[in-house]
């Protein structure tokens, strides 16, 4: 016998509720695909593993650039407790309220992952911090590698590497991840894949409060890391440093190459830096100090300054009047001290008697390279003053003039070497002769070049005709496997006869001609000097040259800013180069001239170059103003009385003018009441 | 008639084997959660949950036995008793509980600790059934109707007062019993309303949700306008709904404590505040990547990664689903799922064959139970209700909980194998 209700609602109820958590079920594990990756990424941790980047070698086997270890330390927020800040500061080399700020912040992004607290630590901190590390059981740390500079130098040359941006994530094709740092200047730019290696990876499977729990698949998906490719340059660190400091409080520029292979020897940019500043923790700080200097010692000056090559540019210009036979090479010329061009006269150092062209190089004169651009252009041969450009620029332009030279550096600049097109642009297609553009003749007016090219076309002439691109790395080399730079022979088409000429010329410079300071004993020495017009201050001093004479083992250029003439600054530092390249040391004879040299101070000192004035300065300033200001007061004064004086006499006036209309008034009413008594 | 040689029949086996098979499953799936890789170093140690567990089943076991061994009228003669010493236990409960998670439900014994709401469900049932069994009870007048709600409502308000959300939801459950044994349709159904009303009054304005009410209610009043006591109902309806839909948001945030609200809140998928989306947000979504990722088949037995690894919290009490949705998948939950019908229904099917109205209530009482754990304690790790502690039927690790439910299987295996004992 039963009682109540026997609808069995609960009964439904369970099948209702069982259908429902079913579907529930079926759309949850089996229709949302996203969860297993999801769950995949909470466990399995992907640790890097960085490679060590490779060696930077000189041409003698000399470490230029090696790694160091620094440190990155970790927090776990979560896992932190009873934190002595103090302490922690003391050992870190900190202050509390970056400790604070940091560890704020982490708390706020990251509180659950390992997160670096201070990044790229010196190994000294970090060694004392390791003996205490087991005070601060939530810190950790990761070992990562940093570039070092044993010879403070070479910075524009070797470049530097920073954080990767993410635009350089995006054209990694995957390698680079947030963090990470590449080679952003330099051969490390240049050279980034060969020598950044290959990253490792560890999987890792960790628990919620991140502690390690295990390989993933047992290290199925791991990847040891691979060390990057060493490369061997044919730079020379002693030259290198050598140049360095002969360029101390100079700016300017060294480039030199060994002819016969086109390697680089010395490449010195300046006012250049030592390049560990831009490593380690500092860097960012560094870096804008760098970049906010007014000298600009990131600017790459031997490939991306540009300058008129001035008198070097002459002895170009010779082989191709030679090469084009417009005169023999015992055509005379008598300068009288200038070349007139309509009312312009292009001045010369002084009045010569020109007998052959090795004298016209010798004394550097410039209206016999007017004469003979001139009349090479002008030549009756052809049609228009533009055909004859053409030709000469098409011979010049072999030289590496106006053009890149490939380099293994990026952001070599193209100089310039004008076109027929660019002078039609500016003056009207068959309105221009040799005569208007004849500053070219002298490396002058539009023509201009990197240091580079000017080496460069210095080689040329030791090699008597040819040159190979100018690369700094000689090979790359990993695991017995090489790596040869490419080069490519550029010949100029130009006779070896007209050479020999030239370089006579060239040696007579250093004997007796314009660069004599330059002379080295025993060493036969070539070289051109050439002085660059500056229309913002002084002249640049250029010098560029190869030694020895026969089978030249160097060539080089030299440019000093606002130095005055070549044989000034830029002759003896390429001398100075020379010898201490050739013969390892600096003859005895020399040596003041090296000293002078090493002392040369040109650059502006820091009073004039943020226009702050000298403390004398700041006190008569200061009473001259006081003067000014009591001066002033004086005026105003001065100024108020005759203000005053001015109100008065108005209103004296005001006051008479009124007088009279009031007199006159009175007058006329007294007239009226005189008509109306009348009667 | 066709007597029987013996009074009373074996006990059910198919809610036998349910039983032992979710003790079994529940053992192995604790286990699984503390498992780090290395057997033998977490094999027999008492400081992992499964051990303890294992000798709770083990106690189970024996008091499984022993109240076999009772004869049923002293079960019934013992209800009222220990559905005093439950009350009594409760109220200890509130003087010197210990308070963890905000719920003040634990009484510390030295040992282990003691948690009375979990036998209060079994002490009300069997006063429940009690007060039903007794004679001319036809649970018609009002007095009736009033002394069944205050058996049901004292250990609901001290609950309450412990802040067990879960175990007053498992008191409200009740209603079922109630149903059974003659309380109209309409109060389920009213029951169903509110829950209605206030899920939509929070989702949408209360405003909106007003207005809606009140045309909707005119037009039935309109409609309906010749059946005078029909028109009275609905206008008692529109105005209680109104009011209610009034109120529910000044109980949300101002009775409700502030994790409860949160809890409802990421059910619904609205704005929560910053601690809930580390803390109850972080906790569900993690369970539902732990159930989402075993996917159809599972990860395979010791091999889920989101719960071995804590990632879903209380993996081995309130989310111990979450451990076996990771592990055997689809396949598993659904199983798992069938299991508890099984055994529900065939209890629901012990409780209509009972002679005597003790038997039936409290079996159904005991199914009303078993239901509501089940489907909130599962609601809650895959996201469908709002999380409230309340463990999984003798799966989830606890020892309170775990001999409570066994008590209440056992008896009601008890009372339907002496069924024939009963004369009536």
């Amino acid at each position: 016998m039963q009682r109540g209700n026997e609808n069995g609602i609960l009964e439904k109820a369970i099948y209702i509720a069982t259908v429902i958590l079913i579907v529930k079920l079926f759309f949850l594990q089996v229709l949302t695909p996203g969860y297993k990756m999801k769950a995949h990424d909470n466990v399995v941790k992907k640790v890097t593993i960085y490679p060590s980047r490779g060696l930077i070698i000189d041409r003698k086997g000399k470490v230029i650039v090696y790694n160091d270890a620094v440190y990155d330390i970790l927090v776990q927020w979560n896992l932190t407790k009873n934190l002595d800040t103090a302490k922690l500061c003391e050992l870190l080399n900190t202050n509390i309220n970056f400790v604070r700020l940091k560890l704020d912040e982490i708390k706020r992004t990251t509180p659950n992952k390992p997160t670096p607290f201070i990044k790229l630590l010196d190994p000294q901190t970090f060694a004392r911090f390791q003996e205490h590390l087991f005070e601060f059981p939530s810190f950790s740390f990761i070992t990562r590698t940093v570039r070092r500079y044993p010879y403070l130098g070479g910075a524009a040359v070797l470049g530097y590497l920073s954080e990767v941006t993410e635009n350089n994530i995006a054209h990694s094709a995957g390698y680079y991840e947030l963090g990470d740092y590449m080679g952003t200047t330099g051969l490390e730019q240049y050279y980034d894949k060969y020598l950044r290696g290959e990253k490792g990876y560890n999987f890792q499977v960790v628990d919620v409060k991140n502690t390690y729990k295990g390989k993933y698949k047992d290290g199925k998906d791991d990847k040891i890391p691979m060390a990057g490719w060493d490369m061997v340059t044919g730079l020379d660190a002693e030259l290198q440093a050598y140049g360095e400091r002969l360029m101390q409080g100079k700016v300017g520029g060294i480039v030199a190459i060994e002819p016969s292979t086109g390697e680089i020897l010395a490449y010195v940019s300046s006012p250049g830096y030592d390049p560990n500043l831009l490593t380690g923790r500092y860097r960012r700080h560094n870096f804008n100090i760098l970049f906010n200097d007014y000298y600009k010692p990131l600017l790459n000056r031997p490939i991306q300054a540009m300058y008129p090559p001035g008198s070097t540019f002459k002895a170009g210009a010779a082989l191709v009047m030679l090469q084009a036979r417009i005169h023999s090479e015992k055509w005379s010329w008598f300068c009288p001290g200038g070349y007139r061009v309509g009312n312009h006269i292009v001045k010369c150092h002084g009045v010569h008697a020109i007998p052959d062209v090795e004298t016209a190089l010798q004394q550097s004169c410039n209206s016999y390279f007017c004469k003979i651009y001139n009349d090479f252009i002008m030549d009756s041969i052809f049609e228009t003053p533009a055909i004859g450009y053409q030709k000469w620029w098409d011979m010049t332009s072999v030289f590496g003039y106006g053009k890149v030279l490939g380099i293994d550096l990026t952001g070599e600049k193209r100089g310039n070497l004008p076109s027929v097109k660019y002078y039609n642009k500016i003056f009207g297609t068959g309105h221009w002769r040799a005569a208007t553009v004849i500053s070219n003749a002298i490396g002058q007016g539009e023509v201009l070049a990197t240091p580079l090219q000017i080496a460069n076309a210095m080689a040329i002439i030791a090699n008597r005709g040819y040159y190979l691109t100018p690369k700094i790395c000689r090979y790359l080399v990993k695991d017995k496997k090489y790596l040869a730079s490419k080069k490519q022979k550029t010949t100029t088409g130009i006779d070896t006869v007209y050479y020999r000429m030239v370089v006579d010329g060239l040696e007579r410079v250093v004997l007796a001609g314009t660069a004599r300071a330059a002379a080295i004993p025993d060493i036969s020495f070539c070289g051109k000097t050439g002085t660059a017009q500056n229309p913002h201050g002084k002249d640049h001093s250029i010098f560029a040259g190869f030694a020895p004479k026969d089978n030249p083992k160097i060539a080089i250029a030299v440019f000093v800013e606002n130095a005055g003439f070549g044989a000034t600054y830029a002759a003896p530092i390429a001398s100075l180069m020379v010898e201490k390249y050739i013969n390892d040391t600096i003859s005895k004879k020399r040596k003041p001239m090296e000293e002078r040299m090493l002392k040369a101070h040109l650059m502006k000192t820091e009073y004039e170059l943020n226009s702050i004035k000298t403390p004398e300065q700041l006190m008569l300033d200061s009473l001259a103003r006081a003067k000014v200001k009591k001066d002033s007061i004086i005026r105003a004064k001065f100024k108020m009385d005759s203000i005053k004086q001015v109100k008065k006499k108005l209103d004296e006036q005001e006051r008479i003018k009124f007088e009279t209309i009031k007199r006159q008034q009175d007058s006329l009413r007294n007239k009226n009441t005189v008509i109306q008594k009348a009667p | 008639m066709k007597s029987s040689k013996r009074a009373y029949d074996p006990i059910d086996s198919t809610v036998l084997y349910c039983y032992l098979f979710l003790l079994l499953v529940g053992i192995m799936s604790i286990f699984a959660t503390e498992y780090n890789g290395d057997v033998t170093a977490t094999f027999f140690s008492f400081k992992h949950s499964y051990i303890k567990q294992a000798l709770w089943a083990l106690i189970s076991g024996l008091m499984f036995f022993s109240i076999l061994g009772f004869d049923r009228r002293i079960l019934q003669l013992i209800s009222y008793p220990v559905y005093v010493l439950v009350i009594f236990m409760l109220l200890l409960v509130l003087l010197i509980g210990q308070t963890t998670k905000g719920q003040q439900n634990w009484i510390n014994l030295g040992a282990f600790k003691l948690q009375p709401s979990e036998f209060a469900k079994f002490g009300t049932a069997m006063a429940l059934a009690k007060y039903f069994d007794t004679p001319n009870m036809r649970f018609v007048s009002r007095r009736e109707y009033m002394t069944a709600l205050a058996i049901l409502g004292l250990p609901l308000v001290l609950v309450a007062g412990q802040g067990d959300a879960g175990s007053c939801l498992v008191f409200a459950a009740f209603i079922f019993v109630l149903n059974r044994e003659g309380l109209s349709d309409l109060v389920i159904f009213l029951g169903l309303y509110v829950i209605l009303v206030s899920v939509l009054s929070l989702l949408i304005s209360q405003y909106i949700i007003i207005g809606i009410s009140l045309v909707f209610f005119s037009f039935l009043i309109y409609w309906n306008w010749l059946n005078k006591s029909l028109v009275k109902i609905l206008a008692v309806l529109m105005i209680g709904t109104c009011l209610y839909t009034y109120s529910v948001s000044y109980i949300f945030t101002h009775i409700l404590e502030k994790h409860q609200s949160d809890r409802i809140n990421v059910v619904l998928g609205k704005e929560i505040s910053k601690e809930a989306v580390r803390g109850v947000a972080y906790n569900l979504n993690q369970s539902k990547i732990a159930i989402g990722s075993g996917g159809f088949l599972g990860k395979g037995y010791l091999q889920g990664t989101q719960t071995r690894y804590n990632y879903v919290p209380e993996t081995s009490t309130d989310f111990i689903f979450s451990a076996i949705g990771e592990e055997w998948g689809f396949i598993g939950t659904v199983f798992l799922i069938i299991v508890y019908v099984v055994m529900l229904q065939r209890l629901l099917l012990l409780a209509e064959r009972q002679r005597s109205p003790y038997g039936r209530v409290y079996i159904y009482s005991v199914v009303a139970i078993f239901f509501t754990h089940v489907v909130i304690n599962i609601g809650m790790t895959i996201g469908l209700l709002p999380v409230i502690g309340i463990p999984l039927p003798l799966i989830s690790y606890g020892g309170s909980s775990l001999i409570s439910f066994t008590f209440m299987i056992a008896t009601a295996l008890k009372l339907d194998s002496e069924r024939r004992m009963t004369m009536r």
